[in-house]
């Protein structure tokens, strides 16, 4: 049982924010996308019933959205299981309405993250066990 | 005996001596408080109608005076009488003229041989009564006419039936460019855009769901083309009059009202899109700044105190820059939202 973070934002700078606060706060190695196409792809390639993905999910991207990567792995059935954490720069609070409709989405963070954002994170219900 | 007894002003114009006193005497008898002026000749009546103050209830007139009679005599009386009922005293029973003076404007003829001191009496209470009903209608009738004239939204009467335009206010005239002669010649139906005829109603095969209906009329909002060819957006509002298959409408012109409309939609699509790049575009910058500065004081024994210093008051500007950017973001999709 492992866990994998995704990072999957268009901006370079932020996937490298993320990445760099995920291992400050003691998260595995994580892997890290500037689109969600790719991302998928990667998913769906190395799916296996033993891994978690935690993945952390930009929205406005061009080319496939957040919106469009979440309903496309939605509509799929993958061995592994999966977290989506929202990370987006948008204060429009019917984005936070809209991201909590999908049964995938575990939170919702608005940039910038902090490393106590993760810390807490750690601590969900649903990535506890991987961090005793 | 009735007697009266509201004291009555009352002009008697007669010059033959045996009716004076007869009448004289009638009048005596049934208006024992009124004030009468008895006088022989036209010029003394018109001395007393246009110099004296006093205003005259009625004006008993004998139709045969030394110096005007007939025809002559009533239009000049009528000219001068200040609306007080002009009752004629005649010995012909020329019925045709007695019904000419009437269409004139004389209230009563009375057949001298006839008269008896009670139907005197009636007559001229009678025609007193009548001249308040008549002034009531006429002023009733030119307050429904000001209503007509002066709206300042257009009115057309026209026939329920035929669609025949019966009757345009001046309002008309002025927003569809046509001339009162050209409008009376117009079916109501020549006004319309020809596509919206479709849902005009009355026109047969047609469903009224285009309109609001009542039962007192209807209204909806349709094309119109005044006579420049011009196409103006119109809510109309029918009713029924009742009278002769009259229908009238009052015609609103929202063209105006429409533009600026869509000009305010047009707007919110606009702003709408601001909204979004308020909220989407605009921050991801920011909040890659904060996020590295936010980095870099993780790791603050790396950096000298003064650097630390620097760092932290590009934060606080950034936060502000934050709150601004969120404010706006909330006006903005609040006033989408409405």
């Amino acid at each position: 049982m492992n866990l994998q973070p995704v990072i999957v934002d268009n901006d370079d700078i932020l996937c490298f924010l993320i990445n760099k606060l995920l291992k400050l706060s003691g998260f595995p190695s994580p892997i890290w996308f500037l689109s969600g196409g790719d991302a998928l792809e990667r998913i769906k390639k190395e799916q296996n019933s033993d891994t978690t993905y935690a993945i952390f999910l930009d929205i406005n991207m061009p080319e496939m959205n957040g919106w469009q990567f979440i309903e496309h792995l939605e509509s799929i059935t993958f061995k592994s299981k999966y977290f989506i954490y929202i990370i987006t720069s948008s204060v429009d609070d019917r984005d936070k309405v809209k991201a909590y409709q999908y049964k995938s989405v575990y939170n919702y963070y608005v940039k910038p993250l902090k490393q106590n954002d993760f810390e807490l994170l750690k601590k969900s219900p649903e990535l506890r066990p991987f961090f005793k | 005996m009735t007697e009266d007894k509201t004291p009555l002003n009352i002009l008697f114009v007669e010059d033959n001596p045996g009716d004076i006193l007869l009448i004289q005497d009638y009048l005596d008898e049934y208006f024992k408080k009124a004030h009468i002026d008895g006088v022989t000749t036209f010029a003394k009546a018109s001395e007393l109608l246009l110099l004296s103050n006093r205003t005259y209830d009625v004006i008993l007139l004998d139709l045969n005076l030394p110096d005007k009679e007939g025809d002559e005599l009533i239009k000049a009386v009528l000219e001068i009488s200040k609306n007080a009922p002009v009752i004629v005293l005649t010995g012909y029973t020329d019925l045709p003229f007695m019904v000419s003076i009437i269409k004139k404007g004389v209230y009563d003829y009375l057949l001298k041989d006839e008269i008896s001191g009670f139907s005197l009496y009636k007559s001229i209470l009678h025609n007193i009564d009548r001249r308040y009903f008549r002034e009531e209608l006429q002023l009733s009738s030119k307050r429904y006419s000001n209503l007509f004239q002066l709206s300042s939204q257009p009115i057309i009467v026209f026939n329920s039936k035929t669609f025949a335009i019966e009757e345009v206010n001046n309002a008309a005239l002025v927003t569809y460019g046509y001339t009162k002669e050209e409008f009376l010649n117009l079916k109501k139906i020549d006004l319309y855009y020809e596509e919206d005829l479709s849902s005009f109603v009355g026109l047969p095969g047609n469903k009224l769901n285009t309109k609001e209906k009542s039962n007192r009329g209807y209204k909806g909002v349709f094309r119109h083309i005044k006579k420049n060819g011009e196409v103006i957006f119109v809510e109309v509002f029918t009713i029924r009059l009742g009278i002769n298959d009259q229908n009238i409408s009052v015609v609103i012109d929202v063209t105006d009202k429409l533009n600026y409309t869509k000009a305010i939609e047009n707007q919110n699509k606009k702003l709408k899109e601001i909204a979004w790049m308020q909220s989407h575009v605009l921050r991801a910058p920011l909040a890659r700044m904060m996020g590295l500065i936010e980095l870099i004081k993780i790791n603050k024994d790396e950096v000298s105190e003064e650097i630390l210093f620097y760092l932290e008051e590009i934060l606080k500007s950034s936060n502000e820059f934050d709150t601004i950017i969120k404010e706006i973001s909330q006006k903005t999709s609040l006033i989408v939202d409405q």
